[in-house]
C-alpha cells in the first residue's frame, strides 16, 4: 500500500516535468519586459500603443523580453508562451508575440494563423534581420524593441476591426441549454413529485441559475421569464409525476426517460473537451484580464533571429 | 412506489454505461489524426513550394553546383511524388516511405546550405535571406505539425487499448492504430564541407 503510493508519487513527480516544461513569467500587461531592456516611459509608451491596437483593430501584439530560455529552444519556448498567454481573439487567433531572449541572443517573432496573411514568415524575418539585429549588435536593445514592436504594429493594422469579431458565443450552446434545462425540469419536477409547489420553486431557481451562467440570455427580464418558465414546467412535471406514479403502480418507464437527454448533454461536454474547445473556452473566460485575449492558435508561423 | 426510483436509476446507469463505451470518442479521436495529418501535408507541400524558388536564386549566384542542386530538385520531386491518405496513416511500410522520401529532400536542402557557406556575395543578398527565412519558418511548422500529429496519435493509440474501447473497436468500428511520424534523424551522410575545392 504504503509502497504503491510513494511509486504513484514517484511517476507523478516523474511526468510532472513533460507537462510544465517551462516556468513562465505571469502575464501581467501586454508588454512583459522580464530583462528590463525597456525605460519606464518607453515601456508605458509601448503598452499604450498596443493597447490602441487591440481597441482598435482586436489584433493583439505580446512582447516578452526573458533573461533566458531556460534551455528550451526558441522556437519551443515561445510556442510554449503562444498557447498559454493565447494572444489575438478567440475564434480569430490575430495575436503574435516578440520574445527576446538575453542570454542566448535570440529574438523570435511567433504568428497566429489570423494573422499570418500580413505578418508572413518573410515580413517577420526581416524585421527581425533588418529592424531589431541591427540595433541589438549596436547595444541599443531599447531602440531595437521598440522599433520591431513598431513594425509589427505597422504591418498588423488594418488586417482586422473590431467590428469583424464574431459573436462570442456560438449557437451551438443555445441547444445545450435546452438540454440542461430539460433535464434538470425533470429530474427536479420527479424529485419534488409530491410537493407541486416545492418542485416549483426548485425548478424556477434552476431555470435563473442556468439563465445567469448563459451568456444568451441577458437582461432582469428574460431572466425572470425564463425563470418563471422553469417554475412552471416543474409544476407541471411534479403534477404530471405524481398522477402518474399514483395511477400506475409499476411506472419505471415513464421515470427513466428524463435520462435520455441527461446522457446527451454529458455527451457533448464530453465530445467539447476532447477537441479543446471547453478548455480553451472555459481558460479564457475566467481568466480574461491583462492580455489573454483567448486565440493563441498558432503553428509555429513567424521568423527566428539573433544577434 | 418507492421501487421505481431505484428503477430509473438502474436505466440511467445503463445508459450512462453505453455513453462510455468509447465509440464517439475513437472517432473524434480518429478524426484528430486525419486532421493533424492533413496540417502535416500542408506544411510538407509548403516546403515543397518554396524549392524551385530557392534553387534558382542559387543557381544565380554558385551555378558550378549543378550536382548539388540537381540533387534537390530529384529529392523534391521523389517527395512530392509521395502522399498518404487517411487509411494509409495506419501502414507503417507506407509511412516509412514517406519519411524517407521526407528525410532525402531534408538532407539535401541541408547539403545545399552548406554549399551555400562558401558563396558570400549569395548569402548576403536579400532574396535568398528572405527564401531562407520562409524555408526555416516552414521547417519550423513541419516540426510543430508533427509534434502535434504525434500527440494526436498518442491519444488516438491509447485510447483503442484502453478497456471499453477496446471492446468496441473490436466488434463495432474496427479502426487501425495509427503510424507516428518520427523526426528526421539525419538521413544519408552527413553534409562534408569541402574546404580546397571551389
Amino acid at each position: 500500500m504504503f509502497g504503491g503510493l510513494s511509486l504513484a508519487a514517484l511517476l507523478l513527480l516523474l511526468s510532472w516535468p513533460a507537462l510544465a516544461l517551462l516556468s513562465l513569467p505571469p502575464l501581467t500587461a501586454l508588454v512583459n519586459d522580464h530583462a528590463d531592456l525597456l525605460s519606464p516611459e518607453k515601456r508605458q509608451l509601448l503598452e499604450q500603443q498596443l493597447v490602441q491596437l487591440e481597441a482598435e483593430d482586436s489584433s493583439q501584439l505580446l512582447l516578452l523580453t526573458v533573461p533566458s530560455l531556460q534551455g528550451a529552444s526558441v522556437e519551443e519556448y515561445a510556442l510554449e508562451v503562444v498557447e498559454r498567454w493565447q494572444p489575438g481573439q478567440q475564434g480569430l487567433n490575430n495575436g503574435a508575440l516578440l520574445l527576446v531572449a538575453v542570454k542566448e541572443r535570440k529574438i523570435r517573432i511567433e504568428v497566429g494563423y489570423g494573422l499570418e496573411g500580413v505578418l508572413t514568415d518573410l515580413v517577420a524575418g526581416r524585421i527581425i534581420r533588418e529592424i531589431m539585429v541591427p540595433a541589438f549588435r549596436d547595444n541599443r536593445a531599447e531602440q531595437g524593441v521598440v522599433d520591431g514592436m513598431e513594425a509589427m504594429i505597422l504591418t498588423v493594422r488594418g488586417e482586422f476591426s473590431r467590428v469583424a469579431l464574431p459573436a462570442k458565443e456560438p449557437g451551438g450552446d443555445l441547444f445545450g441549454v435546452m438540454v440542461a434545462a430539460l433535464a434538470g425540469i425533470s429530474f427536479l419536477g420527479l424529485i419534488f413529485r409530491r410537493r407541486p409547489l416545492l418542485a416549483s420553486l426548485a425548478t424556477g431557481g434552476y431555470g435563473a441559475l442556468l439563465a445567469l451562467v448563459t451568456p444568451l440570455i441577458q437582461g432582469g427580464l428574460a431572466l425572470a421569464a425564463v425563470a418563471a418558465a422553469a417554475a412552471l414546467g416543474g409544476l407541471l412535471m411534479a403534477v404530471g409525476a405524481l398522477r402518474f406514479s399514483v395511477g400506475r403502480k409499476p411506472g419505471g418507464r415513464r421515470q427513466g426517460r428524463p435520462d435520455g437527454p441527461r446522457r446527451s448533454a454529458n455527451h457533448s461536454v464530453d465530445r467539447s473537451r476532447l477537441n479543446g474547445e471547453g478548455r480553451e473556452e472555459g481558460r479564457a473566460e475566467t481568466s480574461r484580464g491583462a492580455g489573454r485575449g483567448g486565440g493563441g492558435g498558432s503553428g509555429g508561423g513567424g521568423a527566428s533571429g539573433e544577434w | 412506489m418507492y421501487r421505481t426510483p431505484s428503477l430509473s436509476m438502474i436505466i440511467l446507469c445503463i445508459l450512462l454505461g453505453l455513453g462510455g463505451c468509447g465509440y464517439n470518442e475513437l472517432q473524434v479521436r480518429e478524426e484528430g489524426v486525419f486532421k493533424a495529418w492533413a496540417d502535416i501535408e500542408a506544411n510538407l507541400q509548403r516546403r515543397s513550394d518554396l524549392i524551385p524558388n530557392l534553387v534558382a536564386t542559387v543557381k544565380g549566384y554558385a551555378a558550378h553546383e549543378q550536382a548539388t542542386l540537381e540533387a534537390v530538385v530529384a529529392a523534391r520531386s521523389r517527395a512530392s511524388s509521395l502522399q498518404l491518405g487517411p487509411e494509409e496513416l495506419s501502414s507503417p511500410a507506407a509511412m516509412e516511405a514517406l519519411q524517407a522520401a521526407q528525410g532525402g529532400l531534408t538532407a539535401a536542402l541541408s547539403r545545399l546550405m552548406v554549399v551555400v557557406e562558401r558563396y558570400p556575395q549569395l548569402k548576403a543578398s536579400a532574396n535568398f535571406l528572405d527564401l531562407q527565412n520562409q524555408l526555416e519558418g516552414t521547417e519550423n511548422r513541419i516540426n510543430v505539425a508533427r509534434q502535434r500529429y504525434n500527440r494526436a496519435v498518442e491519444i488516438f493509440n491509447s485510447g483503442l487499448r484502453r478497456f471499453p474501447a477496446n471492446l468496441t473497436n473490436r466488434y463495432l468500428l474496427q479502426l487501425e492504430r495509427k503510424e507516428y511520424f518520427q523526426a528526421t534523424p539525419q538521413a544519408g551522410p552527413l553534409p562534408q564541407v569541402n574546404f580546397n575545392g571551389a
